[in-house]
């Protein structure tokens, strides 16, 4: 263990960190508190003590290579019990903020996106200049492909955005954003893998499979938040926001059928589905939780006003995006039996369509923008859990080469060892761990 | 006051090693000084330690010399079982008002201990810190001055039982006494109300309270002592067995802003110095001290350098952050991360040791009539702004004997300069 480092402080990245939630970074003592009463994290490489002092030392590398810190789901357990008022459950979240833009393909998107200052242009100009386009080209496109019509023009909504549209322009940004998505994945995957490589660290000793296995279980019963004792209630925002997620993302996918491949297969479509149809119901009940996961998340953040990451605009964008959705969703759908059961024309109905633009808007900010928004978590802990379980983090074992020892053990007088520098970009990913999802067009509540 | 050539008197409140030190000083450059002591013996915190380091002699050796210039000197005037209820007036004439309670012991008292044998109520012995009872009558320790027995009037039943005032063959005891007021007219004050240990039950965790097996550095100290309560062998409380490991925890409630902020600078040597007893009972115990950062500054590094070399002790960089075990007694495991290899490690030790911190006694229930600095931590800023008060010792800031003792001649000094011109 008495190899000498080379450290290379980055000192723009500690302010970056503490810019993004992590204020209180330079009190921690290192006193190693925090990761004992952590319930997750584990025996061979506990967290956050050793990430808290990478970032007050500006170790981008490490951190970025670290799959511990999308472990944290800032329970804050480590805050409350922190003996110094660090909270490094909230600079743990403004590193995974850093993650998420370090990552960001192209690398611009994530500082336009995560910032309230640039919602006018993001989220209101982009979307709405490019639903905008494709508003008024659509009956030339038509004419051209001679779609002539349309199957289903007659429908309230479809008549303004017709399906076709619909589902080519939401598949074709959101494809976009996954191949950006899968290039920061891959690069975060290799970037772990060299660290424990590195480090002398054995990994793999747990397939690929099993362990994407064992992640999809974890993350499908939220088990690692309930072990939170400090915030507790977060597990059940979670769970409804996640689930409702989940619901509306499954009727989607199931109208797209609907609509394309039941009239190929000879049975009729269904679609715009009645208020009893399953499907239906199944979206109502989604859409219902998906609101109230966020009205909680905003409620519980204002009750644990304390935690400053839960006051980033990376988190609160987001958030509230998810929650505009919600309620846009089921105003569009209000209006579907309101306005849209009536004859054509009346101001009620163009009301009905800005309200249905509004919520496009907003499905283009939470699908478009998923790769760099605090949406990206989504993938990221996901990989990083998977990691977690293919590199034997979860078990037991020795070896690994901490930070801390080499700091206060090597001689200065040793040899100076280059620190691994961060992966080549490389973008030919040909592995990759999970099945990127692009039919999203998240429109269930129409 | 008389007899000083109209040069004044000076209050110093508490009678430990820093208000014992400060009266000395004070009475032998010809000042006037009354004690107030408010237990029934002086030498506070001190008499309690089995030894100080980094010397590893027993407090005779400092406490008793000192003692001795302090008893025998006329000036001083010391008045145990008391307590200063009231400090009015300005620079140069304060009027205090002391409540001195009933010892129910009186002079004749030759510490035959008949009394003792009568007496039928048991009580919680502070002096080790509860951990053994003493009768209602009691002498505080061995070797306490005054040497008398005392009452605790708290339990006692009075004249109703008077098996005591029976037994004693002397007379010595009126179980009548009451409680007195006295005003002195001083010209300076010195408050040296030293610290007591935190109450180690709060600190989330650690099981203090829950857990037999998990002591207090304090209560170390009395097991470790020859006249504690276990003849100085250091065993497990929860069946006196020998021991075969034993953990140190640094820092317990101290450094932390959930409890005490402050670093009280003492308790990381007086591990060491512990892991130093324990070495000498038993030769192969396992020791293990689980520390932030080992704070031995100046000369006391080689002290830290010489405890380090024994082989048998592990130093850990780690805060403990979790105890369990069975509230039954037996062993128990520690969790900390080792911040040096970063892996979260258990030991299962036979005794835990708490190295708990210094709080302030500050001014106590006594009211100023003057504004009193006290830091944010309680304790009392050395020079107050008000000309004639100040604070010395532990209630100044968390020091360690040697400290103390120099702090304590430093502000005897300044008091008499101030009441001289």
């Amino acid at each position: 263990m008495a190899e000498a480092v080379l450290l290379k402080p980055d000192r723009k990245f500690v302010e970056e960190i503490i810019d993004s939630g992590g204020g209180d970074l330079k009190l921690c003592v290192q006193c190693a508190t925090c990761s004992v009463v952590c319930d997750l994290s584990n025996d061979s490489s506990p967290f956050p003590r050793k990430e808290m002092i990478w970032a007050q030392w500006g170790l981008k590398d490490r951190l970025m290579a670290d799959p511990d810190v999308w472990l944290c789901h800032q329970c804050m357990d480590c805050s409350e019990r922190c003996t110094r008022g660090a909270k490094p459950g909230d600079v743990l979240a403004a590193v995974r903020e850093q993650s998420v833009k370090h990552y960001a393909t192209p690398q611009f998107m994530a500082g336009m996106v995560n910032r309230v200052r640039q919602i006018p242009v993001m989220f209101m100009l982009v979307p709405g200049i490019l639903l905008l386009l494709a508003i008024l080209l659509r009956h030339p496109i038509e004419n051209m492909i001679g779609l002539g019509g349309g199957v289903h023009d007659e429908a309230f909504y479809a008549s303004f955005f017709p399906h076709w549209l619909l589902i080519a322009f939401y598949t074709t940004l959101t494809m976009l954003a996954f191949v950006g998505l899968l290039g920061g994945l891959f690069k975060y995957w290799k970037a772990m893998k060299l660290a424990d490589v590195t480090a002398g660290r054995a990994v793999g000793e747990t397939g690929i499979i099993p362990s994407f296995i064992k992640t999809v279980i974890a993350v499908l019963t939220h088990k690692q938040f309930g072990k939170c004792t400090q915030r507790g209630n977060r597990q059940s925002t979670h769970l409804y926001a996640f689930y409702g997620f989940i619901a509306l993302f499954v009727v989607t996918i199931y109208a797209v059928l609907d609509i394309y491949l039941f009239p190929a297969l000879g049975l009729d479509s269904v679609y715009p589905f009645n208020l009893i149809h399953p499907m239906k119901i199944l979206a109502n009940i989604g859409g219902i939780l998906l609101i109230a996961g966020c009205l909680k998340a905003i409620l519980d953040r204002k009750k644990d006003a304390g935690d400053t990451a839960g006051n980033t605009s990376f988190d609160t964008i987001f958030i509230w995006l998810l929650l505009l959705v919600g309620i846009t969703g089921f105003i569009t759908e209000i209006f579907r039996f309101t306005v849209g059961a009536d004859a054509h024309g009346g101001a009620m109905q163009y009301t009905a369509y800005a309200v249905y633009f509004v919520h496009l808007m907003c499905v283009f900010g939470l699908l478009v923008y998923l790769p760099y928004s605090k949406f990206a978590h989504i993938w990221y802990r996901t990989l990083a859990m998977v990691y977690a379980e293919y590199s034997g983090r979860t078990k037991e074992y020795a070896g690994s080469v901490p930070l801390a020892a080499v700091m206060t053990e090597a001689p200065a007088t040793a040899t100076t060892v280059e620190e691994p520098s961060e992966d080549e970009p490389d973008e030919g990913s040909e592995e990759t761990e999970e099945e990127p999802e692009s039919e999203d067009t998240a429109d269930s509540t129409q | 006051m008389s007899g000083n050539g109209g040069r004044g008197t000076i209050l110093v409140i508490g009678g430990g090693i820093s208000g014992i030190t400060a009266a000395i000083e004070a009475s032998e450059a010809g000042s006037d000084v009354i004690v107030v002591e408010k237990e029934a013996f002086v030498g506070g915190r001190v008499a309690r330690m089995n030894k100080y380091f980094p010397k590893m002699c027993p407090p005779a050796c400092g406490l008793e010399i000192n003692l001795r210039r302090f008893r025998t000197n006329p000036r001083i005037r010391c008045l145990t079982l008391s307590e200063v209820e009231k400090i009015t007036g300005t620079a140069g004439n304060y009027t205090a008002v002391i409540r001195r309670n009933p010892r129910f012991v009186n002079e004749k008292c030759t510490v035959c201990g008949e009394c003792v044998d009568a007496c039928p109520v048991e009580r919680p012995n502070e002096f080790n810190l509860g951990v053994t009872n003493t009768r209602a009558v009691y002498l505080p320790y061995e070797m306490a001055w005054p040497s008398r027995f005392v009452i605790d009037g708290g339990v006692c039943p009075g004249t109703e039982c008077g098996k005591c005032v029976e037994a004693c063959p002397y007379g010595a005891i009126d179980l009548a006494m009451q409680a007195e007021t006295m005003e002195v007219k001083v010209t300076a004050v010195i408050w040296a109300t030293g610290w007591n240990p935190p109450d180690a039950t709060q600190f989330e965790g650690y099981g203090f309270g829950e857990y037999p097996n998990v002591i207090t550095n304090v209560m170390m100290e009395r097991y470790a002592s020859i006249n504690g309560p276990t003849g100085g062998k250091i065993v497990r409380p929860s069946d006196g067995e020998g021991i075969g490991s034993i953990a140190f925890v640094q820092c317990a409630g101290s450094r932390d802003e959930n409890y005490y902020e402050y670093c009280s600078g003492v308790c990381c040597l007086g591990s060491l110095k512990q892991a130093r007893y324990v070495r000498e009972q038993y030769p192969e115990a396992e020791i293990h001290i689980f520390y932030i950062d080992i704070r031995s500054p100046g000369r006391l590094e080689d002290f830290f350098t010489a405890t380090e070399a024994d082989e048998g002790l592990t130093l850990i960089k780690g805060k403990v952050a979790k105890i369990t075990g069975d509230p039954a007694g037996g062993s128990l495991t520690i969790e900390a991360e080792d911040a040096l290899t970063s892996q979260k490690i258990t030991r299962t030790v036979d005794m835990v040791v708490l190295a708990t911190g210094m709080i302030p006694v500050g001014i106590g229930d006594t009211e100023v009539e003057s504004d009193i600095q006290i830091d944010r931590h309680g304790f009392l800023v050395g020079e107050q702004p008000v000309a004639g008060l100040f604070a010395t010792g532990c209630a100044r800031r968390p020091a360690d004997v040697a400290t103390s003792v120099r702090d304590a001649t430093s502000v005897a000094m300044k008091a008499l300069k101030f009441h001289v011109e």
